[in-house]
């Protein structure tokens, strides 16, 4: 069984009167532990997809499963739950909350899911030394790089412990130097946890380093030469 | 999740405009609080000048019919001295009951030798008299003297109308219970403030036995009861009816809140301006709440998005924000609690005094310290900021994810 499933899936968006064909007929399956990327030119219907994967938003036709669950139609408060055990997300621009330090950013998702704070205090140090930051947890975000806040963001994103960690664009604000350590970084935590990775990006240097590419063109998928 | 937490760092991260709604809060609270503790006062006030002041007592007591027909045929009414001494005995055993007194009202004319002109009166024991005014009978002038059977004392008005001063001697003329006109020399023991402008230019305070002898009687028309503890009054009310029922006493009962209108008119009024009030500053606090958040919601529609991606759900996105106006509540009130303090021991201590209207005399301006309500306000005001948190919160709460992290 794959991990995440989606068959037959299009997303349309209102735009005034007329519909934005965003995804059309997508079938796709990612199983667990798989390090891959989407890419596709601007427009194409990258972010989409991985709104989608990430319960994020749902799709207009189609169905996409989690682990066996038809997830596409859960309710708010059992979607928000899903996405807090299963799906760490990473953001193009970090989206840190600017009043709480690297600590307490990490310790957010654990704390949503119910956690205590001294518990996911522990955890939330135990993330930030696995991305490098362990000094840096009383850091506010306005404190830190873009890298590091990149660090930062990942380390929120694997604090719940999820099986799949979404990242839209990562690397779109960060010079190419630090674009390849954070997607090294992303493939050691895969290697060694186990974790899924599923990013989106267009820096073709980057696509080098997934075990597996999706190719996306005017919100369809085009067969990857092998 | 750490609600308090994340709102209080967003409120000092925009220092000022939580300030000003801190400060918004502080000031209305305090407003409720000290108007609230000045009517208290007041009424305190009006209520120990009824009470006390004009000898009315907590509880009064009359022959069935006498509160509505009285007037007419005082003769019926009457208590005789006998059936006086038995319900005496019968409340003098009750917890609560301090003291019980015979009471016999009057009116007619008062001369002065050369002129005349009507009065209203009362008669009632001397020592009882002292011990029913309580510490207000001093204050009030001169009172009755046990030792002059036949003087009584003239309110200060009537006194300079009718150039009557201590040891001057009038004549008062009236009609006994039985319909016969008569009329006794009365000795002007002092001048004395009924505390009310509606009497103070009419009144006589004299010695129940002159009054009996002018009204040609051994008793009286009320009894009047005193107790230890005006909050106690609906609860020994209830009881003493009982006694006196059981004891075949077919009486009128009434309490003193009840046979003052002045009392009644002014708390009327004043309840209704603090009403007003109260629903002013609600509807500022409101407003103050409603536009901080929502500017605080707009600002941080990302922020809401992100959480929501991290699984936050929607009621946790609602109470975060309902936490934030929380905490604008117990800084205002920790700030208005203050303020009011502050200005109460200031007020307090300044000892102004004003004449109130219809009252006599002048009485300090003072505002007492009403806990009870200061709770009261505080839990409203706290009702009023999830309200407000409320609105723009569930708004936001129900954006799309997608929409709320903003399309890139
Ligand atoms: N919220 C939206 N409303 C209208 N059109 C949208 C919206 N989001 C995406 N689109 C359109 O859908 C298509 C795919 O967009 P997107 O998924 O963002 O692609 P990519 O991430 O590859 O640039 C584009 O044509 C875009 O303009
Ligand atoms: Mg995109």
């Amino acid at each position: 069984m794959a991990f995440v499933s989606l068959s037959g899936v299009d997303k349309d968006y209102a735009l005034g009167a007329t519909a934005v064909r965003a995804l059309r007929g997508i079938d796709l399956e990612i199983a667990r532990g798989e390090f891959m990327a989407v890419w596709g030119p601007s427009g194409s219907g990258k972010t989409s997809l991985l709104n989608l994967i990430g319960l994020l938003d749902k799709p207009t036709r189609g169905s996409v499963h989690l682990e066996g669950e038809r997830v596409d139609r859960l309710p708010d408060a059992r979607l928000a739950r899903t996405r807090a055990r299963h799906i760490g997300i990473v953001f193009q621009s970090f989206n840190l909350v600017p009043v709480l330090d690297a600590c307490e950013n990490v310790m957010l998702p654990l704390q949503i899911a119910g956690q205590g704070a001294r518990a996911a205090r522990e955890i939330a140090l135990r993330r930030l030394d696995q991305v490098g930051l362990g000094e840096h947890c009383a850091r506010r975000p306005d404190q830190l790089s873009g890298g590091q806040r990149q660090r930062v963001a990942i380390a929120r994103a694997l604090a719940a412990s999820p099986g799949l960690v979404i990242a839209d664009e990562p690397t779109a604000n960060l010079d190419s130097e630090t674009s390849l350590a954070i997607v090294e970084l992303m493939r050691e935590l895969n290697r060694r946890d186990g974790v899924t990775f599923l990013f989106s990006t267009h820096d073709p240097r980057l696509l080098e380093r997934v075990d597996r590419r999706v190719h996306l063109q005017d919100g369809r998928i085009i067969a990857e030469p092998a | 999740m750490d609600y308090i937490k994340l709102g209080w760092r967003n409120l000092r991260r925009n220092a000022r405009r939580s300030a000003v709604t801190v400060l918004a809060i502080a000031f209305g609270y305090a407003a409720i609080n000290l108007f609230s503790g000045y009517i208290h006062n007041v009424y305190a006030g009006l209520a120990e000048q009824s009470i006390k002041g004009e000898r009315l007592g907590h509880l009064i007591l009359a022959q069935r019919g006498a509160f509505d027909e009285g007037k007419l045929e005082p003769g019926k009414y009457v208590f005789s001295g006998a059936e006086f001494a038995r319900i005496s005995a019968l409340l003098a055993h009750d917890a609560d009951v301090e003291l019980v007194a015979l009471k016999l009202a009057l009116n007619g004319l008062i001369s002065n030798g050369t002129a005349s002109t009507i009065f209203i009166g009362e008669g009632l024991d001397p020592v009882v008299t002292r011990r029913l005014n309580g510490s207000f009978g001093r204050a009030l002038g001169a009172q009755l003297d046990p030792a002059r059977p036949a003087a009584g004392v003239v309110a200060s008005d009537l006194a300079r109308l009718m150039k009557l001063d201590a040891g001057a001697v009038a004549v008062l003329l009236t009609s006994t219970l039985s319909g016969q006109t008569n009329a006794l020399d009365l000795e002007i023991g002092g001048l004395f403030n009924t505390g009310n402008a509606g009497t103070n230019d009419k009144f006589l305070l004299l010695p129940l036995t002159y009054v009996q002898r002018l009204l040609d009687t051994d008793g009286g028309d009320r009894i009047i009861v005193l107790l230890k503890d005006t909050s106690r009054v609906e609860t020994a009310r209830g009881r003493i009816a009982g006694a006196l029922a059981a004891a075949g006493l077919d009486l009128e009962l009434r309490s003193w809140r009840e046979l003052s209108a002045f009392y009644e008119q002014v708390k009327t009024v004043f309840d209704m301006i603090f009403t007003f009030m109260v629903s002013i500053v609600l509807v500022v606090v409101l407003t103050s709440i409603v536009n901080t958040m929502s500017m605080s919601i707009v600002e941080r529609t990302r922020e809401i998005g992100t959480l929501r991606a991290l699984g936050m759900n929607r009621a946790q996105v609602v109470t975060l924000f309902a936490a934030e106006a929380l905490l604008l509540v117990a800084a205002g009130g920790l700030a208005g609690t203050l303020v009011t303090l502050f200005a109460m021991w200031a007020v307090n201590r300044a000892e102004l005094s004003y004449v109130p209207p219809n009252i006599s005399y002048s009485v300090f301006l003072q505002v007492d310290f009403v806990p009870d309500v200061m709770v009261l306000a505080l839990l409203l005001l706290a009702l009023v900021a999830c309200a407000a948190a409320l609105l723009p919160a569930s708004r936001a709460a129900r954006l799309s994810i997608v929409d709320a992290l903003g399309h890139v």
